[in-house]
């Protein structure tokens, strides 16, 4: 839960920036991707809870952190 | 792979219930007292029980009744304006090392009101409802997100496991066993209050978008105090300046106002603010702060207006952008300020529709394990049932004794803290109680809160002299409706005690374990 959360936080910085980088005004792409950020973590709650296996939760979770850190990276 | 999908969606279901409930239980009350805070502040202060003003308030009027108090020196002094639901003003400011208490201006008078001694409803359930009153790193308002969050889970993990959504809508027993006709009123409730428990979670949560996701900035501002303030002011709206540490005067603030209805749209309700501000009074750099009112409308706008307080000239103008609007709409849609009873009823319908769905969740959880934990000499039940019976009936005996409290203490600055006293003791009693007495403590304490509610409405009528009569005849609708609702509670709580205590044990044997669930 906490390693979705974390998932989470790092897709809504990386998705503000990657807003902001397309143009849209910084603050509305900070706002857009944070309330968006709740209906992400939702469904990525269900779907740990539906997975079996606790490494590939795990395995999933660390590839989009890694994922998001690199847009965050690339576009901040 | 379905059925296992269905299996793990019911084990988070009864899990994350249990885990979550009583916090749940203690948000969903208290929110569902705040639809009717106001209500509740009029009934715990009676001095406030006024007829709205009947001609425009003059914020010069305002100013000059007000100045004052505010001590030379004051960052900032604010005065929200009388509206609907709350017939007097409310006076604040703040100084380098204080921030006093708000008070309140009798709206035709502009004469302040004696010291209410008590936080009243808006002062203590609202900031409960979000934040349990934890302020140490916000950690009340990381519980309460956490709780949001299981909330949606619950409410998306309990429509997957309940496979016959459209014939159990129909379907209530309330005369089989309690463990039968708890679920019966679950799946009920649960069903008829989907789309308003869906929303009114996930709004909530959007509302503190920015505690929840503290960094979501820094991808598009950068890091650092800096660029948070950057991005604050862009979305919410933001002036500043600073002190020129030389004095300077304070032109009319109806003229600023004037100039404010104009831009905002002229004379209607929606066009006018709902409070002023001035920020560095007495300075040579003071500077006036309107809002513009949103009682008309759902989406709580953020439009403001700075003027410069010397010469009355428009410094600054806000408006929220497309998506911050949405935010600001959806907040509303929490919120509900705007002026609307039918909605206000149903939100508190709704509210209870939601205590509801979480008791009975807990019943029957409980009475799914009660014989089997039993047999098998374990103590979960015994354990659970204290936690739920302390955090629902608890809460409401609590709450009654807050209000109890309120009309039996003497007046006086003091008051306030101990009624909050009363409620964290009352409520640590119940739990004590709870798991003292095991089954028996249900019956009990909704017994207590029948009785507590009926002498709250009592002590009403003995301290202030408002009885449900004359108040409905003085046109004090908000005193009359919170006595009414004691009432109603008082009756709920006598028929839940008769029914939580009824025919118990040839019930259970019919329905053993857990398999009766659906």
């Amino acid at each position: 839960m906490a390693g979705g959360y974390l998932l989470t936080a790092l897709t809504v910085i990386a998705a503000g920036a990657v807003l902001a980088r397309f143009g849209m005004a910084r603050s509305e792409a900070v706002a857009l991707s944070s309330m968006l950020g709740f209906v992400f973590y939702l469904a990525l709650l269900v779907w740990a809870f539906t997975v079996r296996s606790i490494a590939r939760q795990l395995a999933v979770l660390a590839a989009g952190a890694v994922m998001m850190a690199a847009v965050i990276h690339l576009a901040g | 792979m379905k059925d296992t999908f269905r299996k793990s969606m019911a084990w988070l279901h009864t899990w994350a219930g249990v885990v979550l409930g009583s916090v749940l239980f203690a948000v969903f009350w208290m929110g569902t007292l705040s639809v009717f805070d106001r209500e509740i502040d009029r009934w715990m202060m009676p001095a406030t029980r006024l007829a709205p003003a009947t001609a425009p308030i003059s914020l010069d009027a305002v100013a000059r009744a007000v100045l004052p108090e505010v001590p030379a020196g004051a960052s900032q002094w604010r005065v929200d304006l009388p509206t609907q639901r709350t017939p007097v003003l409310r006076f604040t400011y703040k100084a380098a090392d204080e921030e006093p208490a708000p008070r309140q201006l009798d709206p035709q008078r502009l004469a302040f009101l004696p010291e209410q001694g008590t936080l009243g409803g808006s002062g203590f359930f609202f900031p409960f409802h979000y934040g349990l009153h934890l302020q140490w790193l916000e950690i009340g308002k990381w519980i309460v997100g956490v709780a949001a969050m299981g909330m949606l889970l619950l409410l998306v993990s309990g429509v997957i496991i309940h496979r016959k959504i459209f014939s159990q809508f129909f379907t209530f027993r309330p005369r089989k066993s309690l463990q039968r006709s708890s679920l019966d009123l679950h799946n009920l409730v649960g069903v008829l209050g989907l789309p308003f428990h869906f929303i009114i979670t996930l709004s909530g949560m959007v509302i503190f978008m920015m505690i929840y996701f503290p960094q979501a900035y820094t991808g598009a501002y950068g890091e650092g105090k800096a660029a948070k303030a950057a991005f604050f002011a862009d979305a919410y709206g933001k002036y500043s300046r600073p002190r020129a540490n030389a004095p300077g005067p304070l032109a009319s603030l109806d003229t600023m106002a004037d100039v404010a209805r104009r831009e905002w749209g002229g004379a209607q309700p929606e066009s006018q603010p709902y409070f002023v501000r001035v920020w560095h009074p007495g300075d040579a750099n003071s500077y006036v702060e309107l809002r513009r009112s949103y009682a008309r409308e759902v989406t709580m706008n953020v439009d403001q207006m700075f003027f410069d307080a010397a010469s009355g000239e428009v410094l600054h103008r806000f408006q929220a952008a497309p998506v911050m609007s949405a935010q600001r709409f959806i907040s509303g849609i929490h919120f509900i300020q705007f002026e609307h009873w039918t909605l206000r009823w149903l939100y508190f319908l709704a509210g209870l529709a939601g205590c509801v769905l979480i008791a009975t969740g807990f019943l029957f959880w409980l009475e799914a394990r009660r014989a089997r934990h039993a047999a098998k000499g374990l103590a979960g039940v015994r354990a659970v049932e204290g936690l739920t019976v302390g955090s629902v009936t608890g809460i409401v005996i609590a709450t009654l004794a807050f209000l109890a409290a309120n009309r039996l203490l003497p007046d006086g600055q003091q008051r306030a803290a101990l009624e909050v006293w009363t409620f964290y003791l009352a409520w640590l009693a119940s739990f004590a109680h709870a798991w003292w007495r095991g089954k028996a403590a249900w019956r009990e304490q909704a017994w207590t809160a029948c009785l507590l509610a009926v002498a709250c409405v009592l002590l009403n009528a003995a301290t202030t002299g408002d009885h449900v009569a004359r108040a409905l005849a003085d046109g004090k609708w908000s005193v009359a409706g919170v006595d009414l609702m004691l009432l109603a509670l008082a009756l709920l709580a006598a028929w839940s005690a008769r029914r939580l205590a009824g025919k118990p044990a040839q019930a259970q044997a019919r329905v053993p374990g857990a398999e009766a669930r659906s």
